[in-house]
């Protein structure tokens, strides 16, 4: 196991580790040490082996199987499906913006603050290899006789050769969402999951005091100044970020963030740099914070519409 | 198209999605529990005949890797009377118990019942399903059952195959299975004179055995995203002792009275002539089935039909109709109708006619030659049977759902004498059988 660091606060301590390229911080409203060591082991086991089955990163792993079936049909497990069916539901619900085959797009896209954009020849012939609809995903889902739900472990997925699929718009709220029931069924004493700005909470603090969080990527000057991080008040349900002010290029006067269009393959324009939502758990949150920047200068409308707290940063 | 009218619907149906992404994904990293289906089902059969009572509980563990390890255990309860063969009579009868202690007496006028039928059964059975490569699935199983004087151990094995990316499944199966039939008071011999007593003729402690096998050969075909269709044919072989022990069948006149017993000789004969059951000792048969699950929005319909033939001259059909109707609260209720009817067997008699029987080549001593096989089972006779019930089923949570289930059995036979058997006259010879289940189930997870 990669290491953990375990650091004791005034009333709490907090564990750390390394994975999905953030810091992940357990904050266990807790006095007792060896509660916290084990909650953080638990925490980082179950990071790591979500990290390890659905990283586009990893070889051999399922996901791997079905970016690499050159068109045949692969079937998925029961944890799988359901991913793909959240995918699925949120490709109908963005009107097909949200869509977790165009990651291709990234190998014409570099965001790397310079002024290089793609050429119009490179992303157009990379778009045939983009869209959710393109696949043909079976969701098998019959009740059983006993009534039963079948939880879809016979449910599979065919893609045409070439294209892939990637959960990284979805991985990392949903590991800190599972993370924290998790850990929620292992003790009473309340807990903040944070990986980088994604979080969520048990409830309030032991004291009925709401958690104090700083949310770096909404303060323009964060990455400069640490301490001018936005501080954020949560004692229910989760939050989460989009964007980051720091991938995009700028290039005619014109800044290209790194959300893209899966219809044209070009950046989404006039989103808002980074959005973050308030939610009931961590992947609604994050969810939404990604329509919203798919919405581009809609953003702050759509986000208005649904009733949630939000930040942007414009 | 914008499904999507109201400004706030995309927080709620994320809200949604997510919620059921995480119920859902809860199994995939947590300890897979026992899922536990337990029930309790009482039948009654009207007229003070069996009641039994069966309690069933089974367990089934995924053991990692979509390898399912199954438990079942079920234990039966009869008691009751039930009927031994004879028909109902213008006369009160009496016979004697199979163990050759107690008799009872039949009414006249009404069908003899055995009121010592009583019996518990017990019975284990195990199964384990896997993978087996890409595209195939293979299980095991197998089961003891044990009643007192009856013992019976199957195995089983199967394979399916998906195919057609995955819409279409084809299943092999093979079934074996052996019985020990250990009849209280001896094994009778076939079409001799039921005896009153003890029965000297009878194989002292002498058991039998049958032995059965199965094949089945099944389609399961995803027609669209509605509509699950299954096709099962299937072949089976019984070879070995096939009567019931404790079957009678009753001599009559031409008149329709009861025959008296014509053997002169020995104190325990009994004085009215009954025959002990006498069936072949093969049986072969076959059956089509035809299931289909349709799936609309929330409910269910589950249509299936049946046909069986074997070679005994039985032919029946069976089909059965649910409607399983969701109605919110994750409650939902399902009626059922079933509706059977059969041929009866070749050598199905409600009676035996003296004359007949006789000229037949029942011999004065009471011994069969040229009738081979006779039986009076109603099960071997002619019949309907219509069901109609309601199920009714909450889930109350992951995988606990309560549910109680009420069905009301009517079964009927037109199997008659002619009106020249006048003693007969006015007599129900097949009466009615109705019945009634209740059972009551509750799943859980632990």
């Amino acid at each position: 196991m990669p290491d953990i660091q375990l650091r004791p606060h005034k009333d709490h301590w907090v564990g750390s580790y390394a994975a999905m390229a953030s810091t992940c911080d357990i904050i266990i409203d807790t006095s007792e040490q060896e509660l916290a060591q084990k909650l953080t082991q638990i925490a980082q086991q179950e990071t790591l082996r979500i990290q390890q089955k659905f990283s586009r990163y990893q070889k051999d792993n399922l996901l791997w199987k079905i970016n690499h079936a050159n068109g045949a049909v692969i079937n998925v497990d029961s944890e799988t499906a359901h991913l793909l069916d959240f995918a699925d539901q949120c490709y109908q619900l963005s009107d097909g913006y949200f869509d977790i085959t165009s990651g291709c797009l990234r190998r014409a896209w570099t965001f790397d603050g310079s002024d290089k954009l793609p050429s119009e020849d490179s992303v157009n012939a990379l778009l045939p290899f983009v869209g959710w609809h393109k696949v043909s995903w079976k969701k098998v889902s019959w009740k059983k006789a006993n009534g039963q739900k079948n939880l879809g472990e016979n449910s599979s997925l065919q893609m045409p050769a070439g294209m892939e699929i990637d959960f990284g718009g979805i991985g990392k709220e949903y590991a800190v969402d599972s993370v924290l029931r998790l850990l929620s069924a292992q003790t009473n004493a309340p807990i903040l999951v944070n990986f980088g700005g994604d979080l969520a909470v048990t409830g309030a603090r032991k004291n009925g005091a709401a958690w104090q969080v700083g949310i770096e990527s909404l303060d323009s000057n964060a990455h400069i100044n640490k301490q001018a991080e936005k501080i954020l008040e949560i004692s229910a349900g989760a939050l989460a970020t989009s964007g980051d002010s720091r991938r995009f290029l700028i290039a005619n006067n014109q800044r290209y963030g790194h959300i893209l269009n899966p219809f044209t393959g070009w950046p989404i324009m006039d989103a808002p740099r980074s959005v973050t939502v308030a939610g009931s758990n961590c992947i609604q949150a994050g969810m939404l914070a990604t329509f919203a920047l798919l919405k581009g200068k809609e953003a702050e409308q759509f986000l208005a519409e649904q009733g949630v707290p939000f930040w942007l940063l414009k | 198209m914008q499904l999507i009218n109201k400004p706030n619907s995309v927080r709620l149906a994320l809200a949604a999605a997510s919620s059921s992404l995480l119920a859902g994904a809860a199994h995939a990293e947590e300890k897979t529990p026992w899922l536990v289906d337990s029930a309790l089902a009482v039948y009654s059969e009207s007229d003070s005949r069996v009641t039994a009572v069966e309690p069933i509980v089974a367990l089934r563990k995924d053991m990692g890797g979509d390898r399912m390890l199954g438990l079942k255990l079920t234990l039966d309860s009869l008691t009751g009377a039930s009927p031994n063969g004879a028909i109902a009579a213008n006369e009160a009868q009496t016979f004697t118990g199979p163990s050759g202690n107690g008799s009872y007496t039949a009414p006249k006028g009404e069908t003899p019942l055995d009121t010592e039928f009583k019996d518990t059964r017990a019975a284990v059975a195990i199964s384990w399903e896997q993978p087996w490569g890409e595209r195939n699935r293979v299980s095991v199983g197998g089961n003891i059952s044990r009643e007192y004087d009856f013992t019976s151990a199957a195995l089983s094995a199967a394979i399916a195959r998906d195919f057609n990316n995955k819409n279409t499944t084809l299943s092999f199966g093979v079934n074996v299975e052996t019985d020990i039939i250990d009849a209280v008071g001896g094994i009778p011999d076939p079409l001799t004179s039921l005896k009153v007593g003890p029965n000297p003729d009878h194989k002292d402690g002498g058991s039998e055995n049958k032995t059965v096998s199965d094949l089945l050969l099944g389609v399961t075909q995803v027609m669209n995203r509605h509509w699950l269709t299954q096709l099962n044919l299937s072949v089976g072989t019984s070879s070995g002792y096939h009567s019931d022990p404790y079957k009678v069948l009753s001599v009559l006149n031409t008149d329709g009275s009861l025959s008296t017993n014509p053997a002169t000789s020995g104190p325990d004969l009994n004085s009215k002539w009954y025959l002990y059951d006498s069936r072949p000792d093969s049986r072969s048969r076959q059956s089509l089935y035809w299931g289909n699950k349709i799936h609309l929005t929330e409910d269910v319909i589950d249509v299936s039909y049946r046909y069986y033939t074997d070679d005994w001259g039985i032919d029946s059909h069976t089909l059965d109709f649910r409607y399983r109707y969701e109605f919110g609260g994750n409650m939902y209720l399902e009626p059922h109708v079933r509706w059977y009817s059969q041929t009866a067997a070749d050598f199905y008699h409600l009676y035996l006619n003296k004359g007949v029987a006789l000229d037949n080549g029942v011999n004065s001593s009471g011994a069969a030659s040229a009738l081979d096989y006779a039986s009076a089972d109603s099960r071997l006779g002619e019949f309907t049977g219509t069901t109609f019930g309601l199920k009714y089923g909450i889930e109350l949570g992951r995988n606990t759902e309560f549910n109680i289930r009420v069905e009301q059995y009517q079964q009927t036979s037109n199997a008659g004498a002619p009106a020249s058997m006048t003693a007969l006259k006015g007599l129900d010879l097949s009466p009615d059988l109705t019945a009634m289940t209740v059972l009551v189930g509750y799943s859980f997870e632990f």
